[in-house]
């Protein structure tokens, strides 16, 4: 067979296949054209069986041109066939008001959604995560941190007591100490975790709850680092339209001690109900370490000085997503959970 | 404390504005946490701005107005000629009271609604003017404040005193910080008169140096009893305590300005006149002045006359020796005495009282002799008493002020900032301390400041009134510390997103509990006793995080949330006598299974079953990459017998699984089926592999084959697996099953299992030549070991 002969004869073989495609209509159709051009005997089969017999010359060229027409006329076949069978089966045009098929979607607790961005935040500034025991003996929660037995400051907490030595720790800042006790400066860390209190439960208060505390010792810390911290927490946490305010404030294991407050995150210093028309809400306490913790941890104030710091996790949840009662975290009812 | 500002005002000279100086108190470290305004011919008026003026139909004569009254926009209906848009004007809000007894209410006037009343200089009680409202000039106003009548009303002051701060519990002690605020010098209200001494000294004896360091006392004669005049029972009963008669409402008056508190007795009932100051030793009880029988310990300080005890010490008087409307002859006794001490007392015996509040915090050891002879210059004015002794002072142990040097570059490197030395100088004699010296700096402080004992407090000092927000803040120009990740933190975290990923809420429990919930499930622990609990549902921590997960199980079934899958981390506790408890960190997960199955429209989704939980379990231990993981049965408390299993990886226990009880469920009041899983956070840790190490992707494509056979119905389809893989000739790579059926054509007490089996080699591709005599071996072997037929 001469090679045009060849050629000429894929051609037609592959108009044939066209124009036959595009009437095909249903499933034994598309079957019937499958058989007659790739079944073993179809088309291009014998096709392709004249090939060894052509010259040399065109065979390769013929060869390619044969095995592109099969695999376009395979893929075609069964590219046909499957908007054939959607057809039939009526999937060609899925409702789009009918559900789909969704695996469950399960959440964070809010709690922890801003733990991890407060926890992401001071990670950046180069703070590493520390931990210590929820049940405290009474030495690190209250002794170690200024705070001797009958000393006034123990009424500023009610303290849930497990034994006369053993306490639920009233707050994150004995971490301090045991991080302080096992590492020497430069130290700079925070400590998330659970603390308890002895307060019956209302909208703010809750028996349990979280705190991040944070510490930061080495030569040279002084207060404008602990401002400077803050506000970048502040801008990291609410937007880089925060202000913060320190006022003074008293805690034995800080000196000097401060409140700190932020723009109030609701009305951005305009005044309103959350803050009481003053633009500011309070968010926790800080200050620089007293000597005398520095003195109970073994570290040198002479050489060293450094600040801490603490806030309250539901207090920064309710901020930034304004929700009212604190008892919410804990009742873990899924239509609350499942806003976050 | 509760301050009116009037009696500040006694003490400072210049004019004080309520807002501003309460903002400097706040920003002094007093903070003052409300403001309140008493007294006046009114209350409740706040200045408003007219934002526009209409017309109210079928009312020539009225207007309705509507006035930004700070706190919104209010609509009020006016018949005043000169009202008109932008002019600020006193409104008298809802729920205000006018002069004669008026009250304000939201009302409806022509139907125009009326929220309030814009007033008259007569309606207000301010002058005769009702021609028209009144117009306010002063632009400084803002709408929303308070509209005050300078003449009667007063502020009251709430102001927070941390408790380091006694000598703050006092109008005194906030006057001074109040002028050095104000840039003032402290004015003393009145010079104490002095009344010249009578008679002889009081018979003092202080028998416990320790416990009373100083006391001093003098008598008064000839005093009659009655009430107090008018400007002092208003001021204590601002300050929050009760009038009761002239003597005691003015140690009250004298505590309240001074700090110290002063005790009256009636001095013709003291047992020879005598103070015998001493611990309570053998006597064992008290009746103190609000007639309480108070049973006391050796260690109590009382004050005793000739016989008995007349005084808790610092605290309250007795009934025996109390001041009452027969009195004639008062003996007043202005101590001090040791802190804690009082403190033990007070909380040993629940007992409180304005003078204890100071005294446990500690009083001006310095400032006895004064408190008590102002007390006495009124006592003389107001009762008509006068001296029946000297003033009598007996200091058993002096307590001196302390010095302290203050380095002027230790500010500096404290603060990070350059406090000038003039501010320096300026604050610390402002809060009556004495300065000599510059570098350093020699500082006496007054016996009136027990918190400032070190260079620090200083410093504290300085900056509280240096203010704060002038300190910039700064970058740390510190070097890097040695941050390390913290490897447990880390893997919690993936934890919760591993499991929330597949389809888990996380919850938070509390981890105090009630006694019942510590031994519902897994082997009973000793659990951690809260010695003063709330209450007794808040007895205990926690054991185990499976009750807390019930309980949120109760919680949303009960408002009708069903189809949970919910997860916790957190710790629980394990009791070890005196030192700390064990505490560990679990992963708890629950399953709930709907009473109202929720169906998809295309197909039912399966009902959770108890494999949801080991799917779960299966599909955790393949998220961490766990080795050797394997489930064996395992009765465990909790779980329905026969659903308890054990999960384990790299051959140790990580923790158990099944479906909760019913009668675990009936305890937590869960009416639907759950199944849930506990594991053991440090024990997953410890099996975690470093990190997975990669093997190459196979080259070559496995061969898969097909099998169905029929078992008995008892076989475990993993021994069969197990015989399975165990005879592949290393080929069979995979053996997972894909149909399990019991029922019409396979024999009863039989079960048709189908498995897929995926034969590979790493070598190359395989043939039906290699693996069809694998397939007759194990066919052969699930024969004879499992009796197994092959199924067509």
């Amino acid at each position: 067979m001469a090679s045009e002969n060849l050629t000429g004869e894929i051609r037609k073989i592959d108009e044939a296949f066209q124009s036959r495609l595009a009437e095909a209509k249903d499933a034994p159709s598309l079957e019937r054209i499958r058989t007659d051009f790739l079944g073993r005997k179809g088309h291009i089969a014998r096709l392709f069986e004249t090939l060894g017999e052509a010259d040399p010359a065109v065979r390769r060229e013929a060869g390619r041109l044969l095995n592109e027409l099969k695999n376009r006329a395979q893929s075609a076949v069964l590219g046909e066939a499957a908007r054939v069978s959607a057809k039939e089966s009526g999937e060609d045009r899925p409702d789009l008001t009918l559900p789909g098929y969704a695996p469950p979607v399960g959440r964070l607790h809010p709690l922890t959604i801003v733990m991890r961005r407060v926890k992401s935040c001071f990670q950046k500034l180069g703070f590493a995560v520390a931990q210590g025991p929820e049940v405290e003996s009474d030495y690190y929660n209250f002794e170690a941190l200024n705070i001797p037995p009958g000393h006034p400051a123990r009424d500023m907490q009610d303290t849930l007591y497990v034994s006369d030595r053993v306490v639920l720790r009233t707050h994150t800042s004995p971490v301090q100490i045991r991080v302080m006790e096992n590492q020497k400066p430069p130290v700079r860390i925070i400590a998330p975790g659970r603390v308890y209190r002895r307060d019956t439960p209302d909208a703010s208060h809750s028996p349990v709850f979280h705190q991040v505390e944070g510490l930061c010792v080495d030569e040279g810390v002084s207060f404008a680092d602990l401002k400077a911290v803050i506000l970048a927490f502040a801008r990291e946490m609410f937007g880089s339209d925060m202000t913060i305010r320190f006022r003074p404030s008293f805690f034995p294991f800080t000196e000097p001690s401060a409140e700190y407050d932020f723009t109030c995150v609701i009305c951005r210093g305009k005044g309103c109900r959350v803050c009481k028309n003053t633009g500011w809400v309070e968010i926790s306490g800080a200050g620089m370490v007293n000597p005398e913790v520095f003195r109970f941890a073994g570290i040198d104030s002479e050489r060293y000085t450094g600040y801490a710091f603490g806030m309250g996790v539901e207090r920064l949840t309710m901020l930034l997503y304004e929700v009212q009662d604190i008892r919410a975290f804990y009742e873990n009812d899924l239509r609350f959970l499942g806003q976050f | 404390m509760k301050i009116p500002l009037a009696w500040l005002q006694d003490w400072i000279p210049v004019p004080l504005d309520a807002h501003e100086t309460a903002r400097r108190l706040t920003l002094a470290g007093l903070e003052v946490e409300s403001i309140d305004i008493v007294g006046g011919r009114f209350r409740g008026v706040v200045i408003g701005r007219i934002l526009s003026v209409g017309p109210v139909p079928g009312a020539d004569k009225l207007r309705l107005c509507r006035v930004d009254a700070g706190s919104g926009e209010i609509p009020v209906v006016c018949g005043a000629p000169n009202v008109r848009d932008g002019i600020l004007v006193p409104v008298a809000l809802e729920g205000a009271e006018l002069p004669g007894n008026m009250k304000i209410r939201r009302t409806v006037i022509r139907n125009a609604e009326s929220a309030g009343m814009i007033c008259s200089a007569r309606e207000l009680g301010l002058g005769d003017d009702h021609s028209g409202i009144l117009v306010l000039d002063d632009p400084s106003l803002r709408p929303g404040d308070a509209f005050t009548d300078r003449e009667g009303n007063d502020f009251i002051f709430d102001i927070n005193v941390t408790p380091n701060r006694p000598d703050c519990l006092c109008v005194r002690g906030i006057a001074r910080e109040v002028a050095l605020l104000h840039g003032c010098a402290l004015r003393s209200p009145e010079t104490v008169k002095p009344v010249d001494a009578a008679g002889g000294p009081v018979d003092i004896r202080i028998e416990d140096p320790d416990g009373c360091s100083r006391y001093t006392a003098r008598r008064l004669k000839d005093i009659r009893i009655g009430p107090s005049p008018e400007w002092i029972r208003k001021r204590i009963e601002a300050a929050g305590m009760h009038a009761i008669n002239n003597i005691v409402d003015i140690t009250n008056y004298v505590m309240l300005e001074t700090g110290q508190p002063l005790h009256a007795f009636d001095a013709d009932l003291l047992d020879g006149g005598r103070i015998i100051v001493r611990r309570a030793g053998e006597i064992r009880q008290f009746t103190t002045l609000d007639g309480q029988e108070r049973r006391l310990s050796a260690e109590d300080l009382l004050i005793c006359d000739g016989a008995r005890p007349v005084a808790l010490a610092g605290i309250m008087g007795g009934r025996n020796s109390e001041v009452s409307e027969g009195t004639r002859r008062i003996l007043l006794e202005s101590a001090h005495f040791d802190p804690m001490t009082i403190r033990r007392t007070v909380k040993r015996i629940g007992i409180s009282s304005e003078a204890s509040i100071r005294m446990e915090k500690g009083v001006d050891p310095s400032g006895t002799r004064d408190a008590l002879e102002r007390a006495i210059a009124i006592m003389v004015e107001l009762s008509g008493g006068c001296p029946d002794s000297g003033v009598t002072d007996v200091v058993a142990r002096p307590i001196r002020p302390v010095r302290i040097s203050l380095r002027p570059q230790r500010i500096r490197r404290v603060l990070g900032a350059e406090i000038p030395h003039a501010d320096i100088l300026r604050i610390l004699s402002g809060l009556g301390m004495t300065v000599e010296g510059t570098d350093p700096v020699e500082v006496t402080v007054p016996t009136r400041r027990p918190d400032v004992t070190g260079e620090i407090d200083l410093i504290e000092e300085v900056v509280r009134h240096f203010g704060y927000d002038r300190i910039e803040p700064s970058a740390s120009t510190t070097g890097p510390t040695a941050v390390h990740s913290n490897r447990e933190d880390e893997f919690i975290e993936r934890l919760r997103d591993i499991l929330s990923g597949m389809g888990f809420t996380e919850v938070f429990n509390n981890s105090m509990v009630d006694r019942q919930s510590t031994d519902l499930f897994f082997a009973p622990v000793p659990a951690v006793p809260v010695r003063n609990p709330l209450s007794p549902e808040t007895a205990f921590l926690r054991t185990a995080l499976m009750p807390g997960l019930m309980e949120s199980v109760r919680w949303n079934q009960n408002r009708s949330v069903f189809d949970l899958r919910l997860f916790e981390i957190g710790r629980v506790f394990e009791h070890r006598g005196e030192g700390l408890p064990e505490e560990r960190v679990r992963v708890a997960g629950v399953i709930s299974e709907s009473a109202r199955q929720k169906g998809y429209w295309k197909s039912r989704s399966p009902r959770p079953d108890w494999y949801a939980v080991k799917g779960t379990l299966e599909a955790l231990a393949e998220a961490l990459h766990l080795k050797e993981t394997a489930f064996r049965p395992s009765p465990g408390r909790g779980w329905v017998p026969g659903t308890a299993a054990v999960f384990e990886a790299g051959g140790k226990r990580i923790g158990s699984f099944g479906e909760a009880d019913p009668s675990v469920r009936a305890a937590c009041d869960v009416s639907e089926r759950v199944f849930g899983f506990e594991l053991d956070g440090s024990a997953l840790l410890e099996c975690l592999p470093q990190s997975p190490v990669v093997r190459p992707v196979p080259r070559y494509p496995a061969v898969r084959r097909d099998l169905a056979l029929v078992v008995d119905a008892g076989v475990p389809v993993g021994s069969i697996q197990q015989t399975l893989l165990l005879n592949g000739g290393g080929l069979l790579v995979s053996a997972d099953l894909f149909d399990l059926y019991q029922g019409k054509q396979i024999p009863a007490g039989r079960k048709s299992l189908a498995f897929t089996l995926a034969f590979l080699s790493p070598e190359r591709t395989l043939t039906d030549a290699d693996v069809d005599p694998l397939m007759n071996g194990i066919i052969r072997c699930l024969e004879s070991v499992h009796g197994a037929s092959l199924r067509s």
